[in-house]
């Protein structure tokens, strides 16, 4: 960062030309010692003289670091004449460019003699002006005034731009003139800079200009014109701003102009908005219509809402869903009868729109229409209903949904259901719990899936409770569910607590194993000494709920028991099961050295009785992140029945070495030529020969 | 704090249920413009894409899948750029209709073309963007929104003032992921606020493969040099100056800090409900390279202070501030009373754990659904609906990072008043608020 003081001319980048009046403030000095001395900064200076755009900046570096320490003293008015004599030296451009770049920071008024100098050649001109554009003062703009009577071309056109940045009123009739210049860019430039000058003489010129020029100096004109009005407006001269406004607003400008014309006339209008925006409702111009009912918003004034929402059935489809949009948007309740009628409209995206609409605007009253819509219709109008059902606001919805549940018919209530959950309705809870158990199978299924949002650590007894009584789907989401909610509870409140507690009193072996297979999906560590001793129980069922309970862990906690099973076990199924969940424990990440690891690939692999068991190691070992598990992986690629599994674990682990580090071993290498020289696959080959030439 | 590996889980799909899916509408379907299912010719949303050297090719990628959107024209003052954009339409629709120009003006005078993709270098927006809504056009427009703070000012004012629709490339606000942190944030859940830690990518990536090639030389046939520098100060052509790479020189772009405020930051701002305003301090310490073209911060530290007390870091020190073991992505990072919470494109997490689990309710402030980002743009042409990135809301991320480029340059505290969006006893910073166009440019 202590290069940080070296920028300003590094970078110089170009400046505004406002705010005059502040008093300008200079950074601290670096140092109490400021040697910036006159000679030293004649003498760095004329080093960057031959200085061009592809040289090293160092130097420049060092004057502008110079440049930085004087500011604000007395000797930086020195600096600033070298600065300006420089300019007028045979220096080259690119260092007239950089010295210009620094004046536009440190310059004064002082160096307007020579920055103006350069103004009317054109070669030089843009450089000057980075400078003058930002400097402020009055002898800045007599400058470029002067400047403005000789220049020619795109040094002309600059100098018209840079005055109506600075918004020099004084150049107003200059400009004036230029508008009717033969070269349409030169009329172009000064209608523009007029417009940005605060001047009632300027915004009179344009006005002269709109009615008679043609081409792009009227359109520059009218673009001006719509400046000015807009400036009015903002200074609160709402009546100087309207009556430009309604000019432009006239039939036969064009239709940006109208429409941003008929934008101002909204803004301004006062008391006579209603008034202003139903007149633009009425009008054959769809333009106009759509920009009365995008500017709806900004207003947002209940009289003027009100008047729109009236005009909506005289409007087409189209303007009619854009106007129910707006309404939405405006949140004005003074627009829903509006709304809610548009829901029968006979074009179904009016319908759409207006149904997303009472989701914003309505409330407890529109529960029956958007559960009956639910339950009726399909499609956009289906989704509308059903969004608006879950957004509409208020806690009396929330108690009307509840309300109406326990009774309504399968449909809707399946769509009662789901508001619960997407409206996070917790008190739905014991409600839900009846549900879970209703003689339809969809009301069930959404209730044990809201329960799943829904329900908290309390309930989770009652869920368990649900889970032992369920049969089926029903008892493989409710499994689901009781998972997610025991992970609600602090890890360290004992998550399976409530499933340990039911198990001593479950004996049909069915539940039982249900409840083996949370315990697993859980992970809490109380619950490995029960399914520990589940693998000795005297049931096959019970002792293969818990195989799969331990091969679903979360963390290689268990990856003895399982090796042990797949060691021992005189059940295939069993040996089988726990050689896979121990694969996939030795694939979780994990903090334990990668020697651990690789020894628990290699008494997977000891234990693979066939093929495909072998394959499934293997693809395990592609994701281990060692050089010992690619030599592993390395040492099947002659095996003609594993050589493809082989290759892709090879190819998979030294992707994700060269990804942390570039530097490949000439081991690495071996084996990636291997690869390339062995494999018929294409995709396989091409990875490799990539990853050779990406290594070091 | 200490993450356990075992148990804490980086989420990196999307939230799902925790979120709640409610798209909120368009409100005139494409399915309904025309008949069976397709959309009449009359009801397309036309459009040309001007710039296609980096971003273009992909948003027109978006553009073209969708079916009430037609593609019709091409513009780029490269041939190479030109000729390839012009393919990659005409190769979609499978036929030759896609008209190529190197003029922006030519296009912006098409009256049968309502909308314009631009992705030109970030010193050409303004001028693009401005040119296009004074024609009536509707604009999708890169991120950051300006090259400097009075030329996104007055992008604004155009767009306000000619009713454009504009949507500005921080298609992060699209992304649900994003939008339900915000939404975490806004509804409290880990407490009111204190400070936010922004982390964006440090250095200069090389994109084109032209770095270090930075002798002076003729500018390739197919180029049209002089207008691509257009408003920029002149400089000689260089091969690592243009296509690409033009980011990392601060005559044409920001560096890493301003292609990056417009996602961030913006999804710093929306999380806090700062969308329409700005900082009242900031102060910034960067690395500018001392040689070479590539002139921009490499690495940076921007703090930023709002009106209500809030503090935010912006830090090209990705782990510092994010604090994750597991990615060096840029992301977004909210320290409040009672936790924190994180979120990158890759995932999102947060301490207490479950917070980033947690579901937004009903009655829970929501924040602005959209359908896609792309999608969303034609929605709301459609329906002249404020899009979820308009002007406005870009110009006020590009501002934090175009006073962190200048608290930088000066090395100091600047303060700032966001409602008049004036630099505050400070004139020499004052000056840099603006920058001064290359003749015959100008907005």
């Amino acid at each position: 960062m202590n290069r940080l003081l070296k920028i300003i001319a590094v970078i110089t980048v170009i400046f505004y030309g406002g705010c005059k009046t502040m008093k300008e403030k200079v950074p601290a000095p670096a140092s109490a010692a400021a040697p910036a001395a006159k000679d030293a900064f004649g003498e760095q200076l004329s080093k960057i003289k031959a200085y061009d755009f592809d040289k090293s900046r160092v130097d420049l570096i060092k004057v502008s670091d110079m440049i930085r320490e004087a500011s604000g003293k007395p000797e930086m008015k020195a600096m600033e004449k070298q600065l300006d004599d420089f300019l007028k030296s045979d220096a080259s451009y690119a260092a007239k460019d950089f010295v210009c770049r620094e004046l536009s920071v440190a310059g004064t008024e002082a160096s307007v003699p020579a920055l103006a100098s350069m103004l009317t050649d054109e070669k030089v001109s843009d450089i000057a002006r980075y400078a003058l554009e930002r400097i402020p003062g009055p002898a800045v703009d007599d400058a470029l005034r002067n400047a403005l009577r000789k220049a020619k071309g795109n040094a002309k056109i600059g100098i018209i731009n840079t005055l109506g940045v600075r918004g020099d009123k004084k150049a107003v009739d200059a400009l004036a003139k230029l508008t009717n210049d033969a070269n349409e860019t030169v009329a172009v430039a000064a209608v523009a800079a007029l417009g940005r000058i605060d001047d009632r003489m300027a915004t009179i010129a344009i006005a002269m200009v709109k009615d008679k020029a043609t081409g792009a100096t009227k359109t520059a004109a009218l673009d001006a014109y719509l400046r000015c009005a807009d400036r009015l407006a903002a200074k609160g001269q709402k009546d100087a701003a309207g009556a430009i406004y309604k000019q432009l607003y006239a039939a036969g400008e064009p239709m940006p102009i109208r429409v941003a014309a008929a934008r101002g006339m909204i803004e301004t209008a006062g008391d006579k908005t209603a008034e202003v925006i139903v007149e633009m409702l009425k009008s054959t111009d769809k333009p106009i219509q759509t920009v009365a009912i995008a500017t709806l918003k900004d207003v947002a004034k209940t009289d003027v809402i009100k008047a729109a929402a009236e005009q909506l059935v005289n409007l087409e489809a189209a303007q009619q869903a854009q106007l129910v949009c707006a309404l939405a948007d405006c949140g004005d309740k003074v627009a829903l009868p509006t709304v809610l009628a548009a829901t029968k409209n006979s074009h179904d995206y009016v319908r759409v729109a207006a149904l997303r609409a009472v989701g914003t605007l309505g409330d407890v009253s529109a529960v029956d229409m958007l559960v009956e819509t639910v339950a009726s219709r399909g499609g956009e109008e289906q989704k509308a209903a059903q969004e608006s059902l879950y957004r509409l606001r208020g806690p009396d919805v929330d108690d009307e949904i509840l309300k109406k549940l326990p009774d309504a018919e399968p449909k809707a209530k399946v769509e009662l259901v789901r508001s619960c959950e997407q409206r996070n309705i917790k008190i739905a809870v014991p409600v839900l719990m009846k549900t879970a158990k209703d003689a339809d199978a969809k009301v069930r299924i959404e209730s044990i899936k809201a329960l799943r949002a829904l329900a908290g650590p309390q309930d989770i007894s009652a869920l368990i409770e649900l889970q032992l009584a369920a049969a089926g789907n029903d008892r493989g989401e409710l499994e689901k569910t009781v998972v997610v909610v025991a992970h609600k509870t602090p890890e360290d409140k004992g998550q399976s607590q409530a499933v340990l507690a039911a198990l001593p009193s479950t004996e049909d072996v069915e539940a039982k194993c249900s409840l083996l297979s949370v315990l697993g999906k859980i992970g809490d560590e109380a619950a490995l000494p029960v399914l520990r001793d589940a693998l000795g129980d005297k049931e096959d069922k019970i002792k293969d709920a818990a195989v799969r309970a331990l091969s679903d862990w979360p963390t290689a906690a268990p990856a003895a028991d399982l090796l042990k099973v797949a060691q021992t076990s005189e059940n295939q199924v069993h040996k089988t099961l726990a050689l896979r969940g121990y694969v996939r424990l030795a694939g979780l990440k994990s903090n334990r050295p990668a020697e651990e690891t690789m020894k628990m690939y290699k008494d997977a692999m000891s234990l693979a009785a066939d093929v495909s068991e072998k394959k499934m190691v293997l693809s395990g070992l592609g994701s281990t992140d060692s050089f010992e598990a690619m030599e592993m992986a390395s040492s099947y690629l002659d095996d003609k029945e594993l050589k493809d599994e082989a290759e892709a674990a090879v190819v998979k682990i030294a992707e994700e070495r060269v990804k942390n580090s570039p530097r490949v071993s000439a081991q690495t290498r071996d084996i990636l030529q291997k690869v390339i020289d062995g494999t018929t696959n294409d995709s396989v080959r091409e990875q490799a020969q990539k990853l050779l030439k990406q290594g070091k | 704090m200490k993450v356990n590996l075992n148990r804490r889980r980086f989420l990196k799909q999307t939230a799902g249920a925790a979120i709640g899916g409610i798209a909120l509408p368009y409100i005139i379907p494409a399915r309904v413009l025309g008949a069976d299912g397709g959309v009449a010719p009359s009801n397309r949303i036309t459009m040309a894409g001007i710039g296609l050297g980096m971003q273009g090719p992909s948003n027109m990628r978006q553009f073209l899948q969708e079916g009430d959107c037609r593609v019709v024209a091409i513009c780029d003052i490269d041939k190479n750029n030109l000729r390839d954009g012009v393919n990659l339409v005409n190769s979609h629709y499978g036929n030759k209709d896609c008209a190529g120009y190197a003029d922006f003006r030519e296009v912006l005078s098409r009256s049968d073309i309502d909308t314009v993709e631009i992705s030109v270098p970030d010193h050409w927006h303004a001028i693009v963007a401005i040119e296009a809504a004074r024609a009536g056009k509707d604009i999708y427009c890169e991120k950051p929104l300006s090259h400097d703070l009075r030329q996104g000012r007055a992008m604004c004012d155009a767009v306000k003032r000619y009713g454009t629709a504009w949507q500005t490339g921080s298609w992060q606000r699209s992304e649900e992921r994003f939008r339900y942190v915000c939404e975490l944030v806004r509804n409290g859940r880990i407490g009111k606020i204190k400070h936010i830690e922004v982390a964006l990518y440090p250095g200069h990536r090389d994109f084109a493969g032209t770095k270090g090639q930075e002798k002076i030389g003729t500018a390739p046939a197919e180029l049209d040099y002089d207008t691509w520098l257009g408003p920029a100060p002149y400089s000689p052509y260089c091969p690592a100056r243009v296509h690409r790479n033009w980011r990392w020189n601060l005559d044409y772009g920001g560096g890493q800090l301003m292609d990056w405020v417009g996602h961030h930051v913006d999804i710093a701002h929306w999380s806090m409900g700062l969308d329409y305003t700005g900082p009242v301090e900031v102060e910034g310490k960067g690395e500018f390279p001392v040689k070479g073209v590539w002139n921009s911060p490499t690495d940076y530290d921007v703090n930023v202070k709002y009106a209500d007390g809030l503090t935010m870091l912006i830090t090209s020190r990705i782990k510092y501030a994010l604090g994750k073991e597991w990615t060096d992505e840029s992301g977004v990072k909210w320290y409040g009373e009672k936790g924190w919470i994180c979120v990158t494109r890759g995932g999102m997490d947060s301490e207490p754990e479950d917070v980033v689990r947690e579901k937004i309710g009903t009655n829970d402030i929501r924040l602005y659904e959209s359908p896609g980002h792309w999608r969303n743009f034609l929605d709301c042409v459609k329906s002249r609906k404020l899009t979820i990135a308009p002007a406005e809301i870009a110009h006020r991320s590009a501002t934090v990072g175009h006073l962190g480029q200048i608290a930088m340059l000066l090395g100091r505290k600047i303060r700032f008043k966001p409602e008049t969006e004036e630099i505050i006893d400070d004139a020499t910073a004052a000056r840099m608020l603006g920058t001064e166009m290359r003749s015959p440019w100008q907005v």
